[in-house]
């Protein structure tokens, strides 16, 4: 479903993505774990479509066609979805008007009727009671004054909302309670299907006893240094990530 | 053209259109005329020298040739289409001055409580004369201000309301300036007055609107009163022609405990100025000035305020927004005077500004001028553009970058949309402002 080559992206002149491989299969929950300043956020977000990082080779095919020429309304109208690690505060715009906008927008994309208000509302509460959220928050500008936590729950929401083939989570677990977590990892399970994949990517293998990957990889300085399965979060929960490091410049 | 050019070009032809100028009979009418039209041969038009006039560069006013407006007759239909666009929706009492007088049969009033006067200048010469004779000219001099005493030697009409001891309208009252093509290019001078007595409250919406996209100029001039207690909520809705001037001149006397609320919002116009003056005359009366200017290609407009704290115990606070896209240039003045004996003022004042495009200008200015030594005064003034991570967080979701934007300046115009206290003027101004936006221009940047 996702596949990606080769990818170095840099920011002004710093290169912070240097030959990223990559490939995640449809129906597969990967995670991306890895060092503070390593460049998961960096790799979340080139895919998602953000312009302030220059692709500068590699890349990245999303259901077999080129994704790094498009804008990144045209990535989530596909279908690709970014849970933001620090989502975004908009004063001013309601988080209902917002979904609204963002559900019709790509419903009209692809050829869909938009929903009217009515059908509209009641989807969203549904989902809302589903990721136990007070339906006063969707009367809240964006984000506005969320704390850590209710930012999170509100990046399911829209993913539960939008439902996306492809769920990028950037660390959607931190700062969850343990009941807010179970929340979440139950919206992100309810996603899991054989026709779309999530990519998630945390710094705590307690998430992954939610979401039980297929696959986990380290990204370290911008590469990927090693893939393995479930069992490889255990170990770096125990062991850090020095060795892998070391593995690295040794190799 | 010579600056003696310009002075007489905006008087003969008017002189020439004064035989059926109202209050002829009237000799305090009579002077003041006279004495402001001297005034203003004198004065000329200002320049960009005078440090209230930095920003506002009347010269294509001062230099066009602009013949009276005299009303008369619009073309069939352009009113009607007019109207079926502005917010009162037949719910305000609503008075239609089509360039520059009233039109009679389009007046709607519904029940008036006893005593209440909604009325044209004109009709108010013969009918209250007493109450304009008392308040026309005393808050708007036109000693040092050449516009306004052009606009004193020249009204033809405008609306006066009257509101007595007590009585509280609860419906706004709404003024609708149309220009239409038939008028072409020519120059109105408008003249309004609200006296609100003692204890009394009203709510004027003044909308400014045009039917042609042609070149022509509206002079305005509005007098308020709030007597004692008395609470005036004032809405001005420039929404004129592309190539139109506009000049609003609006002055407030609020007396003890007097509350006076503005509400200034911008969006037509090639030049533009707004031009307001609080006093707070007596103790305890508060004032609330907002504005919001959204401009796109070429227009300027300069928003110039001045709240002049008189007395003891008052309060004003300010919140004025611009939106700036194309080469366009807003403009603020944020005039504070705290006198000697203005004890316990409580003075606030903010000005915030979003640029859409690199080329649109902003000048802003702070002025305070504090003589008292018990106040509390606070201002502050930003200029910046749309953030860049809330724009991807839209467009991450599947809204496209111009819908994105829109959004975006929507949220921040509609904080001083909100605080517009009536519905239907705020139902009336969100699609408004969001078709200022250039679609042109962002269509340019997006690709
Ligand atoms: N705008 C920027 N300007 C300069 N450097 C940047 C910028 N954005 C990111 N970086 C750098 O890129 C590197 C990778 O950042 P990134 O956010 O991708 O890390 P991360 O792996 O997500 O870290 P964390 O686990 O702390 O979230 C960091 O060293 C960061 O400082
Ligand atoms: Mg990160």
């Amino acid at each position: 479903m996702l596949k990606i080559t080769d990818l170095h992206a840099r920011i002004d002149d710093t290169e912070i993505l240097k030959g990223v491989d990559l490939e995640i299969g449809a129906g597969q929950v990967h995670a991306i774990m890895g060092p503070n300043g390593s460049g998961k956020s960096t790799l979340a977000q080139v895919i998602a479509g953000r312009e302030r990082f220059e692709v500068t080779q590699g890349t990245v095919t999303y259901e077999g066609g080129n994704i790094l020429e498009l804008a990144p309304e045209e990535r989530a109208i596909k279908g690709i979805f970014l849970g933001f690690q620090y989502p975004v505060e908009i004063p001013g715009v309601t988080n209902k008007y917002f979904l609204k906008s963002a559900l019709n927008a790509q419903r009209t994309a692809r050829g869909e009727t938009e929903l009217d208000a009515m059908e509209f509302l009641t989807l969203l509460r549904a989902r809302a009671e589903l990721m136990d959220m007070d339906p006063k928050f969707l009367d809240r500008s964006v984000n506005q004054g969320f704390s850590g936590g209710e930012k999170k729950k509100n990046e399911i929401l829209q993913m539960a909302m939008l439902e996306p083939k492809l769920a990028i989570l950037d660390e959607t677990d931190s700062g969850l309670d343990i009941d807010a977590l179970k929340v979440v990892a139950g919206g992100v399970n309810t996603l899991r299907s054989p026709d779309r994949a999530i990519l998630v990517v945390t710094h705590y293998q307690r998430l992954l006893d939610y979401i039980v990957p297929d696959c986990v990889h380290v990204l370290c300085d911008g590469q990927i240094a090693k893939s393995g399965d479930k069992k490889l979060a255990l170990e770096l929960e125990e062991k850090g990530y020095g060795w892998i490091e070391k593995e690295m410049t040794g190799a | 053209m010579s600056l003696t050019q310009t002075t007489t070009s905006w008087i003969e032809p008017f002189d020439t259109a004064a035989d059926d100028l109202p209050g002829r009979e009237l000799p305090w009418v009579v002077e003041m005329r006279a004495a402001a039209r001297d005034r203003f041969r004198t004065l000329g038009w200002p320049t960009r020298r005078f440090e209230e006039w930095r920003y506002t560069d009347v010269s294509p006013i001062a230099r066009a040739a602009f013949s009276p407006a005299r009303g008369g007759a619009p073309a069939r239909g352009e009113v009607e289409t007019a109207l079926a666009r502005l917010p009162g929706g037949g719910k305000f009492h609503r008075l239609v001055f089509v360039d520059g007088v009233l039109v009679r049969p389009l007046t709607i009033l519904h029940d008036l409580p006893a005593g209440v006067r909604v009325l044209s200048l004109v009709e108010a010469l013969t009918e209250i004369p007493d109450v304009v004779q008392a308040h026309l000219g005393q808050y708007a001099l036109y000693e040092s201000n050449a516009v306004t005493a052009l606009n004193t030697a020249f009204w033809r009409d405008g609306v006066v309301i009257h509101v007595p001891r007590g009585v509280a309208l609860e419906r706004p009252i709404e003024a609708i300036y149309l220009a239409t093509s038939g008028a072409g290019a020519s120059a109105a001078h408008v003249r309004n007055l609200v006296v609100c007595e003692e204890s009394a409250r009203v709510d004027l919406v003044e909308v400014w609107h045009a039917a042609h996209a042609g070149a022509y100029f509206n002079n305005v001039t509005t007098e308020v009163v709030a007597a004692p207690n008395a609470s005036v909520r004032h809405v001005r809705v420039q929404e004129e022609g592309k190539s139109a001037h506009h000049i609003g001149n609006t002055r407030f006397h609020a007396r003890r405990d007097a509350r006076v609320s503005s509400f200034v919002i911008t969006t037509g116009g090639a030049t533009s100025r707004n031009d307001l003056e609080f006093t707070l005359a007596e103790p305890g009366a508060s004032c609330e000035l907002n504005g919001l200017y959204v401009l796109n290609g070429r227009q300027k407009a300069d928003n110039y305020t001045l709240v002049d704290h008189a007395s003891p115990q008052c309060k004003s606070s300010e919140f004025y927004k611009g939106v700036l896209d194309g080469v366009s240039e807003g403009s603020f003045t944020g005039r504070v005077v705290v006198r000697q004996d203005a004890q316990q003022t409580d003075a606030e004042q903010s000005n915030r500004n979003l640029l859409l495009s690199d080329d649109a200008r902003v000048n802003t200015r702070p002025q305070l001028e504090i003589y008292a030594d018990d106040v509390k005064c606070s201002h502050g003034a930003t200029s910046g553009q749309l953030d860049r991570h809330a724009l991807f967080y839209l467009r991450s979701r599947g809204i496209d970058h111009i819908r994105a934007r829109q959004i975006l300046t929507r949220a921040f115009a509609s904080e001083i949309i909100a605080s517009i206290p009536i519905g239907p003027v705020r139902d009336h101004l969100l699609p408004v402002v969001e078709d200022r936006l250039c679609p042109g221009h962002l269509l340019e940047e997006g690709s």
